[in-house]
């Protein structure tokens, strides 16, 4: 029969299943004691007691609700000692099935091998599946757990091995025997050295041992857990796996979700909130980090990363009473950073920890209370700085400091409320919708003004944002923002001119619109004319990601290039042989976007499948994703082949010295080619309409035509660096076209004089007659002008270099310079001699080339494509065999 | 001198072969020259002095030396490209007393 908990557990669970509305925060004692018609004093002892049991929480303050932990412990009907394993029903289900077969298993436990990233929990694990043992009376109550770790040993092997196999005389018990009819958990065997090893296998076959120095053997009953990183190498776990019947898998701590992650901090905070003695207070924002930095680690880093952070905080708190708050800056840097991660899982992190709430951690429960609704809305520019404040005083921090931080954050808190503001007008049409045109009218004399004195041009953001937000002032009046004065003095001290500028212009204001306008006003308005000249902080970065094939030599290199150069930018994935394409290529997808910084991915790797899989997670993802291949596992492949053939040593130096060339020379004409093709970007200062309708009046120019024109938004001046930074990695900026001049350092043609120019001489204005040719070129081009009559050379400077590198491309890069330039001027010949109607004489080989080179064949006839096109002619199958035949060179 | 200028269908080499008459009426000595495709070098190969390759064609130049007993040479690319007449004569020349000077 259910008890009156489970029915009221159960009730309460069930009420929260079927709620859309998950912000709703609980239910009252009264509502549940109606609902099920228990009586509200017992009711009370139950909810207490589940609230204990860590099944459901309850909200601070009057009246008191409850509603289930998300993903609670107990939901399962896990018994075992396995019940307080975060994620038993989850990503460790697997594993603790397995772990209960091994120890149950009839007549004798089996062997269990663990395997996982470096603290995933494997001692943990090992110690549960003791405790399951003893539980099920498989090993009898104070059965010994033996731990030996073998990384303890890494010097001193001999004497490892004599733990382990010497024989136990009366003050020296091996190890075999201290484990005797209970567990015997070896950590990191893959560092046992080969003969110890051997022994281990020896004994999995036998269940006996050898005693050094004598042929006695001795039997051990003992259950045997083995574990090792899942880096170790693969061949000692394959000889041992072949031995071992289970192996238990811990997944990594980025492949187990949120929730678990947020089990497990909970469960860490409530550790500490024990230990320390006190309740400890966080905030949501805390909690989201901790749930989304980067913690190669796993769990134990993530264990050890809280408990810092609470130390830290304990030693401001150590003699004082009251609130025990733990903040962000108590944590290393790189918990910090867990916030960038932030917009990827918003939906899923709103949904675990909703903003706006502060929790509570004591020794055995988790309590989450919201802030009251007045504190959560009048969040307002100003008094978030003025809680700063007191949040860093009580902190703790020197008053100059704090000085520093408050005013690093005003400037960034202003320019996300700036850049809100900005969203929400697109043009004057719209604004004159929201902000009156007298103010329109004033914001705009001022401006230009502002502009002639301070000499410069405003971007039309600044123009908007600043309407928007005296609009928004002078609607609530009655709220006074609150600057300190300190703040003010700062801002005016760093910015006199502006400010005695600014003044005028809310005297002004005040005069004409007859309010009255507080300080801080002028300030603000202050900070809206000089701050835009220091938008361009940001944290996004590139990153380097590097791959390659095997079980670490990745993480290895990663490693060495973090702790040379401390920048923390370089991630690994060690992609093992025998891992699925499919499960590998889901792997990178999710370190590429946990690694994801903004700025895109530089990928280094080390064997072919890799760049396509890279390439593919840049179109899923829509990350930019960069490659260079560094082909030393070919090489090394390479080198070992030739080896086994029986070469000679510097014959197989010479011939792999030969290849490597190729990969590298082939990768480097790749790059250039890539920057080889030339845009023209088009700008447009409100969006993207006239980039647009600028973009189709340049394609009028057949010249213009065939050159890719790019059309960019210019209001935003930090996403458009970004955007031209991108195309400028692939590709040349030739021209750039707009209002004003971005000073880009790209040659800039105003749109003025667009327009001034007739369509046809467009490409006049652009130079593309003169633009592609380096020196050596135009030589040849007059030279080829002077000798082919029917050919329009600027044709042929637009297109044929393109095939060339086309060609050279098919070639393999086996064409000499010589070669390309003789097949240069023999294809400008051949669009000569097909214009002027003379026939080309009968390639007689081109039967036999035709069948032998098929693939050369189309692809030559695909190349030439862009000049049958341009010209307007075909070429016969004799041309191109020729062309084929030189570059087969048959 | 005659020279026979070889490439892949004799039009390369004639925009060239025109180029290198232009010169020579400069001079006073004789020059014959004469463009003409792969497939038809050992028509007129024998009547020649010295045999100049487009570049494009460079790697024939084994099979034609095998095939005939005169000075051959490969065309430098650049010189080809803009048909640089001088320097092509002059190749011509060193070619064939080089080869004067080996027998």
């Amino acid at each position: 029969m259910k008890s009156n908990k489970d029915t009221v557990y159960e009730f309460i669970q069930n009420y929260f299943k079927l709620r859309v509305n998950r912000e709703e925060f609980g239910l009252s004692t009264i509502f549940i004691a109606e609902q099920l018609g228990i009586q509200r004093s017992n009711l009370s002892a139950i909810l207490n007691k589940l609230v204990e049991e860590g099944k459901i929480e309850k909200s601070i303050g009057r009246p008191v609700l409850y509603k289930p932990i998300i993903g609670g412990l107990n939901t399962s009907n896990e018994t075992s000692c396995f019940k307080y394993l975060i994620g038993l029903d989850a990503s460790l289900k697997n594993a603790v099935q397995l772990a209960k077969a091994a120890i149950l298993y009839p007549q004798k436990s089996l062997t269990s091998l663990i395997t996982g990233a470096p603290g995933t929990g494997k001692s943990y694990f090992a110690k549960l599946m003791y405790e399951f043992a003893v539980e099920n009376e498989v090993l009898e109550n104070k059965a010994p757990f033996v731990k030996l770790n073998c990384r303890h040993y890494i010097d001193t092997f001999d004497l490892l091995h004599k733990e382990l196999f010497s024989e136990s005389t009366y003050d020296f018990t091996n190890l075999f025997d201290r484990a005797n009819n209970g567990v015997l958990f070896i950590d990191h065997f893959d560092l046992l050295p080969p003969l110890t090893r051997t022994q281990l296998i020896d004994f999995l076959e036998t269940k006996t041992y050898q005693v050094i120095g004598t042929s006695t053997r001795i039997t051990c009953s003992c259950i045997l857990i083995l574990a090792c990183d899942d880096n170790a190498p693969q061949t000692i776990l394959d000889s041992f796996a072949q031995k071992i019947p289970i192996r238990v898998i811990l997944p990594s701590l980025n492949r187990r979700t949120l929730e678990e992650r947020f089990q497990l901090i909970q469960h860490f905070f409530k550790i500490e909130a024990a230990q320390i003695g006190r309740t400890i207070e966080i905030n949501s924002e805390l909690l989201r980090s901790l749930l989304l930095y980067e913690c190669p680690h796993n769990v134990k880093q993530l264990q050890n990363d809280v408990k810092i952070g609470c130390a830290n905080a304990y030693v401001r708190y150590m003699r004082e009473e009251g609130h025990f708050k733990v903040f962000i800056s108590d944590f290393e840097s790189y918990v910090r950073k867990g916030f960038l991660y932030y917009k990827k899982y918003r939906d899923e992190i709103e949904h675990i920890i909703p903003q706006s709430y502060h929790y509570a951690f004591s020794s055995n429960s988790m309590e989450r209370s919201k802030l009251s609704e007045q504190e959560h809305q009048k969040q307002s520019f100003y008094d978030e700085i003025n809680t700063r404040i007191v949040e860093l005083q009580s902190r703790g921090i020197e008053q100059s400091d704090i000085h520093q931080i408050i005013s690093d954050e005003m400037e960034s808190s202003f320019s996300k409320y700036r850049t809100a503001l900005i969203k929400q007008a697109v043009n004057k049409e719209q604004l004159s919708k929201l902000v009156s045109p007298k103010l329109i009218s004033y914001v705009e004399n001022f401006l230009n003004e502002a502009s002639i004195r301070y000499d410069v041009i405003y971007p039309s953001s600044i123009f908007y944002g600043l309407c928007l937000h005296l609009n928004s002032t002078l609607n609530k009046l009655d709220r006074m923002p609150l600057l300190s004065n300190e703040q003010i003095m700062e801002i005016v001290e760093v910015n006199k001119d502006a400010y005695a500028f600014c003044l005028r212009f809310t005297r002004m204001l005040e005069n004409k619109l007859n309010i009255k306008l507080p300080i801080d006003e002028v300030v603000f308005i202050t900070m809206f004319l000089t701050g835009h000249l220091e938008e361009r902080k940001s944290e996004a970065s590139s990153v380097v990601l590097i791959i390659m094939h095997g079980n670490s030599a990745a993480n290895s290199i990663a490693e060495t290039v973090n702790s040379l150069v401390k920048c923390d930018n370089a991630y690994a994935y060690d992609m093992s042989l025998d891992k699925p394409m499919q499960e590998a290529y889901e792997d990178i997808k999710d370190k590429i976007e946990l690694i994801h910084r903004g700025k895109g991915i530089i990928v280094i790797y080390d064997m072919g499948s890799i760049k396509t899989m890279c390439e593919n997670i840049a179109v899923e993802t829509g990350i930019e994703i960069r490659m260079i291949n560094v082909p030393i596992t070919l090489i090394a492949l390479d080198t070992s082949r030739k080896i086994s053939m029986g070469n000679s040593m510097d014959a197989i130096v010479e011939s792999v010295r030969r290849s490597t060339s190729v990969y590298i020379d082939a990768q480097t004409l790749k790059n250039t080619n890539l920057k080889e093709g030339e845009v023209i970007v088009t700008l447009c200062n409100t969006g993207m309409g006239g980039a647009n309708q600028l973009m189709h009046y340049l394609r009028k120019n057949p010249s213009l035509d065939a050159i890719e024109i790019i059309p960019l938004a210019q209001n935003d001046r930090l996403k458009l660096e970004v955007d031209i930074r991108q195309i400028q990695e692939l590709k040349t900026i030739r021209w750039l076209v707009g209002t004003y001049d971005p000073n880009l350092s790209i040659p800039f043609i105003p749109i003025s004089k667009v327009f001034e120019t007739e369509v046809d001489h467009l490409d006049k204005l652009f130079n593309y007659e003169t633009n592609e040719v380096d020196g050596e070129y135009t030589v040849i081009y007059e030279y080829l002008s002077e000798q082919l009559k029917h050919v329009d050379i600027r044709k042929l400077k637009r297109f044929l270099p393109n095939v060339i590198r086309d060609i050279r491309r098919e070639a393999q890069n086996k064409l000499s310079r010589d070669q390309e330039l003789g097949l240069f001027i023999h294809i400008a010949c051949s669009i000569n001699r097909i214009l002027s109607h003379e026939r080309c004489p009968i390639n007689l080989q081109k039967e036999i080339i035709l069948t032998k080179y098929e693939h050369t064949f189309k692809a030559v006839i695909r190349m030439l494509k862009p000049l049958e096109r341009s010209f307007d002619l075909i070429f016969s199958d004799d041309e191109i065999a020729n062309i084929v035949s030189i570059i087969k060179q048959l | 001198m005659r020279i026979l200028l070889i490439c892949a269908s004799g039009m390369s080499t004639g925009i060239l072969m025109r180029k290198m008459v232009q010169e020579a009426s400069k001079c006073t000595s004789d020059f014959e020259i004469k463009a003409c495709s792969f497939q038809d070098y050992e028509f007129y190969g024998n009547d020649f002095d010295v045999i100049l390759l487009g570049p494009q064609l460079s790697y024939k130049l084994k099979v034609i030396e095998e095939n005939i007993q005169i000075p051959i040479g490969v065309i430098p690319g650049y010189d080809f490209a803009i048909g640089n007449a001088k320097a092509i004569f002059k190749l011509a020349e060193e070619l064939i007393s080089k080869a004067r000077g080996q027998k």
